[in-house]
């Protein structure tokens, strides 16, 4: 049986520091690794604009990754940017997309590998 | 408890194993691919206590690698949690139907984590209390469920679709308003099954109620389903995104179904107990109820005309 949830835990402040520079250093590794996923879904981008069938399923595919591993690692922006963008592609999917509609999904995209970047130069 | 967390991200997979060791859960191991996690659950020394999959993996997606945990005899009911996006529900779904007991979803909340741990814990507490009972009464007589009591819940490892009680309560309170209209509950209650209980030895009770949910399940085969088998001799059936069945072809399914049964109990000279199948139940688009009442509701609707009635009212109200 599931009860409805308190969203803090109680925690003394040695653990909650230990913690907080675990996690630090795995946002560092997230961030310094996010070259290789910009290159994925830059990869993607190419391949929707030839009108690839599999860039979308690419492309949510490396959303839904980023937006539960950076949402949990604490950054936030990035983790719902790219459940957007995953939603977004999610819907594109299958479609017949006007020009306009296109655009659109690619100026997310842009947009999105844009905020990644700002997140790598951060590193 | 020994956790093997599953996920293809091997930065969650560390942030997971902290957030574990950080709750007091200092036997963690991780695994990046299924085939990898697959040969770690094979090991029958030591054995993995817990399962935490990602759904979204590659090249083997956590649905299948929880379908093929459950094929392995001894994790046939190990806890599994499934991780995933809240966008995901079409696939928590189907991890629900291919034997997970629960999910957690990302990203990934501590308290979220704790709770379902817990669950999971407990799951397996009572899986370890009740392998106990059972090898303690198997050197006197088999017994094939844990209470041994008459409104005891059997748990069935062999029929599709099959789940504890537990996951199925977990199951639709983690449905939306409007996903839950949109699925339904059917009961299915053995007449007399308290006389057979008397007259049978448990474990042929538990292998007959077993056999009614074989039926059951195989009558339902063309729905997305599950089943679970709450005790006095009922079968609960919840039908996911069917909001309308034909029942009166489910009853002929079933009746078909029975049909092969009795061949095979006749021939043991013994007579199949009737099985009542009580009208689908739902819940309303603006529920007063808790979720979990539709199964009691699809359970009294088996129970003859009274029942029925009861869960037409209830359905009304609804």
């Amino acid at each position: 049986m599931t009860a409805p949830v308190r969203r803090t835990l109680p925690e003394n402040d040695a653990t909650r520091s230990k913690m907080e520079q675990a996690l630090a250093v795995m946002r560092r590794d997230f961030c310094a690794g996010l070259d290789e996923r910009i290159c994925r879904i830059e990869t993607a981008r190419l391949a929707f604009a030839s009108a690839s069938d599999t860039a979308l399923d690419t492309l949510k595919f490396e959303a839904h990754r980023i937006c539960g591993v950076a949402g949990s690692l604490g950054l936030d922006e990035v983790s719902t940017r790219a459940r957007t963008l995953e939603e977004h592609a999610g819907w594109a999917e299958g479609r017949a997309l006007s020009p306009k509609d296109r655009a659109e999904l690619d100026r997310r995209i842009e947009d999105f590998l844009d905020l990644l970047e700002d997140h790598l130069t951060e590193t | 408890m020994r956790i093997l967390a599953i996920d293809d991200e091997p930065i969650f997979c560390d942030l997971l194993r902290a957030r574990l060791e950080q709750l007091g859960y200092q036997n963690v191991e991780t695994a990046f691919t299924g085939p990898e996690a697959l040969d770690i659950a094979a090991a029958r020394t030591n054995p993995v206590e817990c399962f935490i999959v990602d759904i979204r993996m590659m090249p083997m997606d956590g649905i299948e690698l929880v379908r093929r945990l459950r094929a392995i005899p001894h994790h046939q009911a190990t806890p599994i949690v499934m991780l995933s996006a809240l966008t995901d529900k079409a696939s928590i779904d189907a991890a629900f139907m291919a034997g997970a007991n629960d999910y957690i979803t990302k990203p990934l909340e501590m308290v979220e984590l704790k709770i379902r741990l817990e669950m999971a814990r407990n799951i397996q507490a009572e899986r370890a209390q009740a392998r106990l009972l059972h090898e303690h009464v198997l050197k006197q007589e088999a017994i094939l469920f844990p209470s041994a009591e008459f409104g005891g819940e059997i748990i069935l490892d062999d029929v599709p679709g099959a789940v504890s009680v537990m996951s199925m309560e977990n199951f639709l309170l983690k449905q939306g308003n409007i996903r839950l209209r949109q699925s339904s509950a059917i009961g299915f209650s053995l007449q007399q099954a308290d006389r057979y209980f008397q007259k049978m030895d448990p474990t042929y009770y538990a292998v007959l109620i077993g056999d009614m949910a074989q039926a059951v399940s195989r009558a339902l085969s063309a729905f997305p389903h599950m089943l679970t088998c709450p005790g006095n001799g009922d079968i609960v059936a919840l039908l996911v995104d069917r909001a309308h069945v034909d029942i009166d072809q489910i009853k002929e399914n079933l009746a078909h179904e029975l049909e092969a049964l009795r061949l095979r109990f006749s021939a043991i000279d013994m007579t199949l107990p009737q099985l009542e199948t009580g009208a689908p139940v739902r819940t309303g688009l603006f529920r007063t109820h808790c979720p979990t009442t539709l199964i009691a509701r699809a359970r009294a609707a088996a129970r003859g005309s009274e029942g029925t009635r009861a869960a037409h009212n209830l359905q009304a109200i609804a």
